[in-house]
């Protein structure tokens, strides 16, 4: 975690700050870069587009919760964030962690939904606000942890079941699940 | 693939959900794309 544990500190807020700024110019960057890609998709119709959603969304489950793991692999960056990554100090070094977290390509991806996301973005042709919209729920999604454990109350509990929770299969593929149905919704 | 939900956890799972349904009321296209990104990145939280 960036934040220790113990009584909280005006740091912390800072660097909390720091890493949610990260992921959301991260998410941005990411997201306007699949935007610009997705012009590439505009021949192509809008039932056209949503089929190749769902297949896409329906692999991706197989390969990270279902059958096909193990056997296929998806494309992500199999390593942590580097530590010399807060060279520089705990607040610059979170903006630049969450920076990486935000683009979703710099570290593990365990979960099918962010694949599903990107597709979302390749191939529904959002308008350039919806994709920022994305980038910007992305960017908070990936930063909500540590505002939880902000919280003056339980944090430590809090924290520890959200987490939890994360990992949960059923969380996984119900995530995933919301994603695919706003993606058609963009279509 | 363990862990259990508590209810105040939970009710931050269900965010993207609600937005998504929010926006089938409205009839608007931006809580879709909000709750879409917000259900992608929360599912990497275990992560950080």
């Amino acid at each position: 975690m960036l934040l220790p544990s113990g009584k909280r500190h005006g740091r912390d807020r800072r660097v909390v700050a720091a890493y949610l700024g990260g992921t959301l110019a991260g998410a941005t960057a990411t997201a306007v870069l699949a935007w610009l890609l997705s012009g590439f998709v505009a021949p192509f119709g809008a039932t056209a587009r949503s089929a190749v959603l769902v297949a896409g969304a329906l692999f991706a489950w197989g390969v990270k919760h279902g059958p096909l793991a193990d056997r296929v692999q998806l494309p992500e960056a199999r390593r942590q964030i580097p530590l010399e990554t807060f060279g520089r100090g705990l607040v610059p070094g979170a903006w630049k962690f969450g920076f990486e977290m935000g683009t979703g390509m710099r570290t593990y991806v365990p979960s099918f939904a962010p694949y599903v996301l990107i597709l979302t973005l390749l191939v529904a042709r959002p308008t350039l606000g919806q994709a920022l919209l994305v980038a910007a729920g992305f960017g908070l999604g990936r930063a909500v942890p540590l505002m939880i454990y902000l919280r003056p109350e339980e944090r430590l509990s809090l924290t520890r079941d959200f987490l939890q929770g994360a990992d949960h299969r059923f969380a996984q593929t119900a995530a995933g699940l919301v994603v695919l149905l706003g993606a058609l919704l963009l279509v | 693939m363990t862990g259990s939900f508590a209810p105040r956890a939970l009710a931050v799972w269900m965010a993207p959900a609600a937005l998504v349904a929010l926006a089938l009321v409205v009839h608007a296209l931006w809580p879709v794309a909000i709750g879409i990104g917000l259900a992608a990145g929360l599912s990497l939280s275990g992560s950080v």
